[in-house]
């Protein structure tokens, strides 16, 4: 997800991540990828009571092994805070690439 | 005229009821079971093929929200639920013990140890005992428990690995503030991020400990929003 971020910013726009645990997994699932809190350059926020992922619509709907979870979905919201995009996994693999993000945000700030 | 507004009136009172989340009735902790219970059998969520690593809900199922819903309505009753929980977890079908397991957690202080630990030890589906092991942990009850013990008649890889978070947690409860915003919040707000619709705006705070509002950004940057499971 880091190398999304530079090409991301340079069209203005933010990532924002959002992950359903609570804050000690969320460090110890990072740090079973080799990273600290200190490496991720963007928001990583934490839903561990659901709320945010059940409004948006995610929560519960993926089981990884036994467990349910939220399925993996990027939205995108203009600068005016409406939605723009929203892709919701399918499969598990099913996420777009940095080069659909890039195109969805030229998109934004093409008049 | 004013019959065609009657009748559109009617339509809209109609759909209200079976779809909105606003028109949920007040429900004590059996009769959200027994409702979770009816729309889990009446959806085909355990239909998927149990040999992928990532089985994904269709996109039209609607199902989880009936598990939102339950957890919420179960949470906001925490006298009351534990008893119809624990009751769920000696005798319900899976679905009914994966939630009971599951809300639990959230239960704080009134959740006695003893019957979910041994529910861990005698129950046979691996998605209960992982969400017991979690339970537990969220509780900061799991200190009367041999888990070394566990871990070796532990069959599943998942199981052990949660057995694995919990030692990590070492202890912490879950924080009550999490709890309180799993009871505070409005329902309605279930599922309604739409293209071309204004993005419900949220509160969280980042793992970097700062507090940050989607709508801090409105005005400024296009925010490309990934919710993702621990998989940066």
């Amino acid at each position: 997800m880091r190398d999304k971020l530079s090409e991301i910013r340079q069209l203005g726009a933010a990532l924002v991540a959002i992950d359903p645990h609570e804050a000690w997994a969320s460090r110890s699932l990072l740090k079973n990828t080799g990273l600290d809190a200190d490496d991720v350059h963007y928001p990583l926020l934490l839903d561990p009571a659901l709320t945010v992922s059940a409004t948006y619509g995610v929560a519960f709907q993926m089981r990884i092994h036994v467990e349910w979870s939220n399925r993996p979905t990027t939205f995108i919201i203009d600068q005016d805070g409406t939605v723009r995009y929203a892709r919701r996994a399918e499969t598990f693999s099913d996420r777009p690439s940095v080069k659909d993000i890039l195109t969805e945000l030229r998109k934004l700030n093409t008049p | 005229m004013s019959y065609a507004v009657v009748a559109l009136v009617g339509t809209l009172t109609i759909s209200w009821t079976a779809f909105g989340h606003a028109g949920e009735p007040e429900r004590n902790p059996q009769e959200w079971l027994d409702r979770f219970t009816q729309q889990w059998r009446e959806g085909d969520w355990l239909q998927g093929d149990d040999s992928k690593a990532g089985y994904m809900r269709p996109l039209d199922d609607a199902g989880w929200q009936a598990c939102m819903l339950a957890m919420q309505g179960l949470v906001q009753q925490p006298e009351d639920a534990v008893a119809v929980l624990l009751k769920a977890l000696r005798t319900g079908d899976a679905p009914q013990r994966i939630l009971a397991a599951q809300t639990l957690g959230y239960l704080g202080a009134d959740v006695p140890t003893k019957p979910l630990v041994e529910a861990l030890q005698s129950e046979q589906d691996p998605a209960v005992r992982l969400y017991l092991v979690d339970s537990l942990g969220m509780l900061g009850k799991s200190d009367g428990v041999d888990w070394d013990a566990f871990l070796q008649g532990e069959p599943n890889r998942d199981v052990k690995r949660h057995v694995g978070y919990l030692k990590e947690r070492d202890g912490a409860p879950l924080d009550d503030d999490i709890v309180e915003t799993l009871k505070r919040w409005d329902g309605r707000r279930m599922d309604t991020a739409r293209v071309g619709k204004p993005a419900p705006d949220f509160e969280l705070t980042s793992m970097q400990g700062d507090r940050v509002k989607l709508s801090d950004y409105r005005g400024k940057q296009a925010v490309v929003l990934v919710f993702i499971y621990g998989d940066t």
